[in-house]
């Protein structure tokens, strides 16, 4: 009794193990899981991009469906609403008070900020920047610019607004941003937490959405939050999984308990049944806990899916061992130990990836697989009574092995589909994705609002930037500015639509310095500006306010980051100047319009002129779209040792070469029928369809190897487990096929049929030869 | 007393029914139907941070309902052109283009130009006051701003003409600063 007890004990013990260290792991939920453990510098920059940079916590909303005093109202109470909340690192909806601050920053500090004081300072210059302001007043901007001009006749705030690029104006009603003549409020946040803080830009989305229902009560009026921007777009990706993994786990879990229960015809069994899959989850969660710092959440959703091979465990030792316990010991389970071996092998494959969340994976699942043939091999038989009713595997055993020899026959058509399906390879139908957005859970109505509302916000995505650094704050400025002019060139070709860098917002102190000594002290000014007026329609008089304020920028302090703080430029100037560990970088950012489309290979060759600067330019897009392109190649790779992988351990452990072709045939037939109906169906192949494959290599084997299994006749209980195995795989996979989830489905499209495939080939090719001899099992 | 006062109101009447018979809807009926075309222009602005008027010269071109073009000659070539909201400006090489509705300091201008020329009657009386004076071969609109945002900016525009033809615009902005165009159509 002891003896059988142990097992038992062991096992009990483990479980609160597991338990205590599944309490205790630290879980995330973020995509650090996607990202590279291993980045080039290149990709530093993107990931930091993508994690922490501005626009992965810019929200940019649009309130429609009232007349624009109503929404400029909600638009209001929600952008005063957000600033209380401490959520937000900024909140714009262009109400004059903050648009006010900015340019009242832009004018005091004008002299500072300016590229043309120093030439506008010497008495041509105040010449020729006077006369120009004197002919712009006759323009329409001339109504904007005659309140400033006796302040800065030369013009020094267009000169900024110009070298910022900020001639982009917002249209605004009663006092907000709105489009479309009106009827659309627009604000524009920045939330506190990073790209990587899932939780906490869910609590900044959930927020918004509070305040507008209860604003939209509030002034009683029927509105409709329009919402996108990257905080939004994966707090909405994480619902639809949490809801969509719900909804299709409980439909495949629901089939699944069906299956089990009209098979078996017992509540006991069906609960023992689930023990090595549960069992399996926790030593999963645990091993990974053990292995990495953090547990992805992502890891334990697909690691738990992945191990449903787990169910069939349960399913081939309640079918097959309902004679005797030790019959089933010596028949089967060596079979079963080499399946589960064959597939830990398959997924030690995918450990090589440089990506936590496939290495995460693989340890999960082969935990997971390991824990659970355990379970099976020694728990269940303690505490399992075999007997059985086992009148409906029997009679769906029969049944099948009635059919075999149809199936034999069937799978002739099955060779020649087969053989077709070599097309879509040989037509390139069959293509692995390379875009990212392949994987992305955003709908294509949420990108094209997405593009809507940047482009009423004039909040294009930054997807060509040069990166430069230095040892110092000060350093990385002027490096900025040097490479600004050397770029300032291409801009006036009108090459590139404009250069964004953050030395034209906070020159360098050597920069600052130079234009404070260009604008002269009093009797020198008053000189040279009444030199420069001489034949100009306008009165030194009048110009005093300018000569007071030329004055006072010699007691002036100089700019520096905090200076920006309460300005909207703050959020900016913190988004393309910053530090990483002892470097401090700065992103310049190439402006790309249809118009004027970036040419890398002009901005690499004026960056190549000046060797001595860290100056790199980088195509966003195209980094991340060749850093999925590796993600991609490399998890193919894996997936490829781990199909080479298996076939070795067959071959070894049968000892025989055609024996281990033999089992795997039927695999090898059903992905190429798989992969070519999916190209044929216009699918791109994701990273997660070669997940896909591997497990069918690493489900099927099981099926072939116990078809393989049987000596003389077929038994009609092996098969009927093999059948309820294959569609509790059908159910639990094939449901996700149905998702909106990219992932989920491209695993679900993968190896729902291709299990039901591969069980196909391996029962008529094996039905072939009945009575075939194999080698005793060791 | 009694038979004199109604003498006089008979007068008064008789004095202004024909004048009343044309009223603003009559001369925005005219504008409206105006098919549009080229005139040259003068305009001088009075600005207080100078000492001396400025003075543009140069074209125009209107085309109905929405699109006006002025094109300044001397003493610097510019050009704007209004179609719809869209208001397009060149000078010395560069270009703009502003969505009129971001500028509440142009929009009450444009708005005054562009609805007198299309006789938009019901436009100009969201913003302004209408008072017409004269007869239709001399005739002169005043329009005095009654919204808000516009009277920050404007104190009167005084519109003058002949039939269907506008010949001359005079603005008196809320800063004092003035500006009058004279137009001569060139056909």
């Amino acid at each position: 009794m002891m003896a059988k007890r142990l097992p038992v004990l062991i096992w009990l013990c483990a479980i609160a193990l597991a338990v205590i260290a599944v309490a205790r792991a630290n879980y995330v939920a973020d995509m650090s899981a996607f990202l590279p453990a291993n980045p080039t510098s290149n990709q530093s920059i993107l990931i930091e991009q993508l994690t922490h940079g501005s626009l992965s916590r810019t929200i940019l909303i649009g309130i429609e469906g009232a007349p624009s005093e109503t929404l400029a109202k909600a638009s209001k109470e929600l952008s005063s609403a957000m600033k209380a909340s401490q959520r937000f690192s900024m909140v714009q909806n262009g109400d004059p008070e903050s648009t006010r601050k900015d340019q009242a920053f832009i004018f005091n500090n004008r002299y500072l900020l300016s590229p043309t004081t120093i030439e506008h300072f010497t008495e041509q210059g105040l010449h020729k920047a006077i006369s120009d302001s004197i002919d712009l007043l006759g323009s329409p901007l001339g109504l904007m610019i005659k309140k400033i001009f006796p302040k800065d006749p030369t013009g020094e705030v267009l000169s900024i607004i110009n070298n910022l690029g900020f001639t982009n104006q917002i249209e605004n009603a009663h006092g907000v941003w709105v489009a479309n003549n009106g009827q659309r409020a627009l604000l524009l946040a920045l939330t506190n937490a990073s790209g990587t803080d899932t939780d906490q830009q869910e609590a900044a989305v959930h927020f918004i959405r509070a305040e507008f229902d209860r604003i939209q009560k509030s002034i009683d009026a029927n509105l409709t939050l329009k919402m996108t921007g990257s905080p939004v777009f994966s707090v909405n990706a994480r619902e639809t999984i949490h809801s969509q993994v719900l909804v299709f786990s409980t439909l495949g879990l629901t089939a699944i308990s069906c299956l089990f229960l009209w098979v078996f015809r017992s509540f006991k069994t069906f609960a023992l049944g689930a023990l090595p899959i549960l069992t399996g989850i926790l030593c999963g969660i645990t091993a990974v806990s053990l292995c990495f710092d953090t547990v992805h959440a992502i890891t334990i959703g697909f690691g738990s899916t992945l191990i449903g091979e787990a169910v069939d465990y349960s399913i081939y030792y309640f079918a097959q061992a309902q004679k005797q316990n030790s019959e089933w010991k010596e028949r089967f389970w060596p079979t079963i130990r080499l399946g589960t071996f064959t597939s830990i092998v398959g997924f030690l494959a995918l450990l090589t990836t440089d990506f936590p969340g496939l290495a995460q994976l693989s340890v999960f699942t082969i935990a997971g697989l390991s824990a659970a043939v355990l379970v099976t091999r020694y728990v269940l038989p303690a505490l399992h009574n075999p007997k059985l009713n086992d009148y409906t595997l029997k009679a769906i055993g029969k049944a099948v092995i009635r059919l075999l020899p149809v199936l034999s026959k069937l799978r002739y058509l099955g060779y020649v589909f087969a053989l077709l399906m070599i097309i879509p390879f040989l037509s390139g139908n069959v293509k692995w994705s390379n875009q990212v957005s392949d994987l992305s859970p955003v709908s294509k109505a949420d990108k094209a609002l997405d593009i809507e509302l940047r482009s009423d916000l004039g909040a294009g995505g930054a997807r060509h930037i040069i990166v430069m650094k230095a040892t110092s704050e000060d350093a990385a400025l002027e490096v900025s500015e040097q490479v600004a002019s050397l770029i300032a060139p291409l801009q006036e070709q009108n090459l590139i639509a404009g250069f964004d860098a953050p030395s034209k917002l906070l020159p360098s102190l050597a920069t600052q310095t130079l234009r404070k000594r260009a604008v002269p002290e009093l009797p020198l000014l008053d000189k040279r500006l009444e030199n420069a007026i001489k034949d100009l329609p306008v009165n030194r008089k009048t110009l005093e306010p300018f000569v007071t304020d030329s004055e006072s920028i010699h007691d002036a302090p100089f700019i520096n980051q905090e200076s920006f703080s309460g300005t909207s430029l703050n959020e900016v100037i913190k988004s393309l100047l910053y530090r990483v560990g002892d470097k401090w970088v700065a992103i310049g950012i190439i402006k790309d319009t249809p118009e004027t489309p970036v040419n890398p290979q002009s901005i690499k060759a004026l960056l190549e002129q000046a060797p001595q600067l860290d100056a790199q330019y980088i195509d966003l897009l195209n980094e991340s779209n060749q850093m999925y392109e590796q993600y991609v190649s490399g998890t193919l790779n894996s997936c490829l040792f781990g199909v080479v992988g298996i076939f070795i351990v067959l071959s070894a452990v049968r000892r025989s070469i055609p024996d281990a072709i033999r089992i795997m045939a039927p695999l090898v037939i059903s992905s190429v029928v798989v992969a070519g109906i999916l190209g044929l169906s216009g699918v791109n192949l994701t990273l997660l369809h070669a997940v896909g494959f591997l497990l069918i290599f690493a489900i099927g084997s099981n099926y072939a190897l116990l078809v393989q299994n049987h000596q003389g006749e077929m038994d009609p209980i092996t098969v009927a487990s093999l059948i309820v195995a294959c569609f509790a795989t059908m159910f639990g996979f094939g449901v996700l096929a149905f998702t909106e989830v990219p992932v989920l489905k491209a695993i679900g499209q993968t190896v729902g049929p291709g299990a039901l495939l591969s069980l196909f080939f391996a029962l008529s090719m094996a039905a072939n030869k009945p009575g075939i001899k194999l080698h005793p099992i060791r | 007393m009694k038979p004199l006062k109604y003498l006089g109101l008979l007068l008064l009447a008789l004095i202004s029914f024909p004048a009343s018979a044309w009223d603003v809807s009559d001369l925005m009926k005219t504008l409206a139907a105006n098919p549009g075309g080229k005139a040259t222009f003068i305009e001088k602005r009075q600005l207080a941070v100078l000492d001396k008027p400025l003075v543009m010269t140069g074209d125009l071109v209107y085309a109905p309902p929405a699109y006006l073009e002025k094109r300044v000659l001397t003493p610097k070539p510019e050009i704007l052109i209004l179609d719809g909201d869209r208001l397009r400006y060149e000078a010395a090489g560069k270009k703009a283009t502003i969505n009129i509705n971001t500028q509440p300091e142009l929009v009450g201008f444009i708005d005054s130009i562009r609805g007198t020329l299309t006789g938009n009657q019901r436009k100009l009386e969201d913003n302004y006051v209408l008072t017409l004076n004269g007869a239709p071969k001399r005739w002169t609109l005043i329009l005095l701003p009654n919204d808000q945002q516009i009277a920050k900016y404007v104190l009167k525009i005084t519109i003058s003409g002949h039939d269907d033809k506008v010949t001359t615009i005079e603005y008196l902005q809320a800063d004092g600063d003035k500006s009058v165009m004279t137009i001569q159509p060139t056909h």
